[in-house]
């Protein structure tokens, strides 16, 4: 019989172990990663890698700095890049231009530049699923124009540029619903299902001058004046989709694509938009904004004849009445009627809008494949194969309900005498 | 010496712990076969092929209710072939440990310890269960009683989290059984096979305070695992998706890492961990015991305690050189092998051979007593 005190002192032992010697790496030797990119050096045919690495020697520097920061004290954060023949490669590559070891669990945004996503994001995806410090949680982010300014940029308000991206993500999925917000892990499901393609958010980085692409409510912010006092410019315009075809990008949509998408499949929170008033047309407007989107989707099959329904039911509120004459709020006049009418329209109109542009690039993004292959499996198999040439002339019907349930604090405008 | 005792109700934890080890380890329904998005269908029907392997282990072991699987195969059969048909199951323990330990080892350093050998997690695993194995039943059940609540709360956990996601994901388990039965019934092979880890009743069931009503327990574990194996199954395939989910290698472990309950509440892989840990512990522990226990009477040993470090050290090399790598100890799990290794050879020869064995013991002694 071993001595009773022997467990006690091999169990303690255990517990130096607990904390994995072996793999320590002290948090003061890592460079934590923000934000991860990847681009394609087509020249070379090279992928590239661009990390965007917090800086706590500057972050500290700012906390105790001298008050709100005024002087031109360098970011938060640095920028580094590397290349390789595959992006593992590129990855390690950055080992030579970093004095610390890279550490990317904390990345919280994918940005993928426009080059790379029109060659494919397999390869990108692969790694970032075998790789366990990648966290399937990161949000994917398919970036128009320089992506490396994007990386290196920074964003008022913000500490640092991954925070800022990242921020704005959320900011915008709750707000406006203008973005498509998808994590990684959304996004290895979408590939792998049948009958339906992939369509992510999308960022476009502004040049000084350059003009942001409008939505139907030119949701183009000027921003902050024309270098007005605050200085600083958000690099960056949040909205629209990237529509993909396999791993592959084939087109860019705008903000109403955007929405269209978020009301059909019912993913966006908050959706706000403007329509005419229907009593006194003629440039006075209404402000109306949606708090809950149902959506649901079914096949229609009638002999040979394939269709589809999308049923959306919105619920909004009035948030805002431009127009100058009085209107009847009541049950019995037809006002609230003609406006959840006009704002029904509005609904429609932005799936159809997406409905046509996914045609014409003949990318699936809703699903209909899908939704046979999930609701009528023995038809898919006979149609899955000719499914490109079946999508562009499917019979699509899009039905929305509107309600209009309340108007906010007051019900009429305030009457000026 | 006194007779070491188990309530039933830690013996029903013990059993539940060990079979759920397994399914949260790399959920086989759904990562051994091509069910898909009928894997959670696979688990429910796999429970009624394990609950029939775990009837003709169970009801052969009550009708012996004061002695081990090594005690009634030597009464059945003779003592020398009674002994060699008991080093089967016992063999079958060691192997089933040192593969159970190898799965957490590779997962360990799959997704966190990445630079750690692995005999180093493997050891440090079997030498917290050899102390428990030695302290004996009583404190494995004991262990088991303590680690009941924070397992099924973690797992529980893991679960209300997941629900939103898996919840507006739905639509990841259509079509359901779009390909016939045949892929759902593959996937419910492996679970069936794995069965054999049952096994331990017919070491356990003197030891348990109403020997009699062990099968209840047994089959109650199972019930209750299947249930469990069920709900993480549709959790996996509804947020991670079907084919994400078959190729993960550690499927429920990936699926907490993609939850995001909130922007603050995210990263609660350690739940996964924790459940795990608590049921491989007490699953390893009981490996342990069992095998030492039935060695330690195949050789006519006063005690087995003396055959528990002996049998860790041979473990624990079993553990770490047995399996080459990761792909060998994937490919074990396919269901035609894992299937007629363990499900006709850990279970079928020797328990079958000794129902027959009992059978016609009972017929014979039927015979003598009709006999004027």
């Amino acid at each position: 019989m071993l001595p009773r005190w022997l467990p006690a002192i091999l169990l303690i032992c255990l517990l130096l172990a607990t904390p994995g010697c072996w793999d320590r790496s002290d948090p003061e030797l890592l460079a934590i990663v923000l934000a991860v990119a990847f681009d394609l050096d087509e020249k070379n045919e090279l992928y590239q890698v661009i990390a965007q690495v917090a800086d706590p020697v500057a972050m500290g520097g700012a906390q105790s700095g001298d008050g709100g920061g005024g002087g031109g004290g360098g970011a938060a954060f640095w920028t580094v890049a590397a290349s390789g023949r595959t992006p593992f490669e590129a990855l390690q590559n950055l080992a030579g231009v970093s004095s610390r070891q890279l550490f990317w669990a904390h990345s919280r945004v994918l940005l993928l530049s426009e080059r790379l996503a029109r060659r494919g994001i397999g390869e990108v995806l692969d790694l970032i699923e075998r790789e366990r410090q990648f966290r399937p949680i990161m949000s994917v982010v398919v970036v128009e124009g320089d992506l490396k300014g994007l990386m290196k940029a920074e964003f008022p308000l913000e500490e640092t540029g991954g925070r800022g991206i990242d921020r704005m993500l959320i900011t915008t999925r709750s707000d406006t619903s203008i973005y498509v917000l998808k994590q990684v892990s959304e996004i290895y499901n979408t590939l792998s299902q049948p009958g339906i393609e992939l369509l992510v958010g999308k960022m476009a980085v502004l040049r000084e001058g350059l003009p942001a692409q409008g939505g139907e409510d030119s949701s183009a912010q000027d921003q902050g004046g024309k270098g007005g006092s605050a200085g600083k410019i958000s690099p960056v315009q949040i909205g629209g989709a990237a529509i993909f075809k396999g791993d592959r990008l084939v087109g860019w949509g705008d903000t109403n694509h955007a929405r269209g998408w978020n009301y059909a499949t019912a993913m966006g929170k908050r959706f706000s938009f403007v329509i005419d008033c229907p009593m006194h047309s003629g440039g006075n407007l209404l402000s109306i904004q949606n708090y809950a989107v149902k959506s649901r989707m079914r096949p229609l099959v009638s002999g040979s004849d394939l269709g589809a329904t999308i049923t959306v039911q919105v619920e909004g509120r009035l948030e805002e009445i431009s127009c100058p004459y009085e209107h009847d709020l009541g049950v019995h006049g037809d006002f609230i009627k003609r406006v959840e009418h006009a704002c029904a329209q509005s609904v429609r109109s932005r799936i159809l809008e997406l409905l046509k542009l996914s045609r014409e690039l003949n990318a699936d993004v809703l699903g209909f494949g899908n939704l046979f292959y999930r609701k009528q499996p023995r038809l898919w198999k006979e149609i899955e194969a000719s499914w490109d040439e079946i999508y562009p002339t499917l019979d699509v019907t899009v039905e929305v309900e509107y309600n209009l349930t309340r108007a906010g604090m007051v019900a009429d405008q305030i009457k000026e005498r | 010496m006194a007779v070491e005792k188990i309530a039933n109700r830690q013996l029903f934890i013990i059993l539940l712990m060990l079979r759920t080890s397994i399914v949260i380890a790399f959920l086989p329904v759904l990562t051994t076969a091509d069910a898909l998005q009928d894997a959670w269908l696979a688990g429910i029907v796999s429970f009624f092929g394990a609950a029939l392997l775990v009837v003709l282990i169970g009801a052969l072991a009550v009708r012996y209710p004061q002695e081990t699987l090594v005690q009634y195969s030597q009464k059945l059969l003779g003592k020398w072939p009674g002994k060699i048909i008991s080093l089967i199951p016992l063999g079958a323990f060691l192997f089933m440990a040192a593969t159970d330990v190898r799965i957490y080892a590779d997962a360990l350093v799959t997704a966190f310890l990445t630079a750690t050998p692995v005999v180093f997690i493997i050891g440090s695993m079997v030498l917290a269960t050899a102390f428990a194995a030695r302290a004996g039943i009583e404190v494995i059940g004991r262990a088991a009683d303590l680690f009941f609540p924070l397992f099924i709360l973690a797992i529980l956990t893991s679960l209300v989290l997941a629900a939103p996601q898996a919840w507006q994901n739905l639509s990841n388990l259509e079509p359901v059984l779009a390909r016939g039965a045949g892929p759902m019934l593959r996937g419910a092979l492996t679970p069936v096979a794995l069965t054999s880890q049952f096994l331990v009743l017919a070491i356990l069931v003197p030891a348990a305070v109403e020997p009699k009503r062990v099968l209840r327990s047994a089959l109650g574990a199972l019930g209750l695992s299947t249930v469990i194996l069920a709900l993480i199954s549709i959790a996996t395939i509804a947020v991670l998706g079907p084919q994400k989910g078959a190729r993960s290698t550690f499927p429920f472990l990936t699926l907490v890492r993609a939850l995001q309950v909130s922007e603050f509440i995210e990263r609660i892989e350690v739940l996964a961990m924790f459940a795990w840990g608590f049921a491989h512990f007490i699953g390893l522990a009981v490996f342990l015991y069992c095998g030492a226990k039935g060695l330690s009477e195949v050789l006519g040993l006063k005690s087995y305690r003396v055959l528990v470090w002996p049998m860790a050290v041979v473990w624990v090399t079993l553990g770490a050189h047995g399996y080459r790598d990761n792909f060998q100890l994937q490919s074990l799990f396919q269901p035609g092998v894992v299937f007629p290794l363990t499900v006709v050879g850990f279970i079928l020869l020797p328990i079958g051979l000794l129902w027959l064995a009992h059978g016609i013991r009972a017929f014979a002694g039927r015979l003598k007593d009709g006999a004027p």
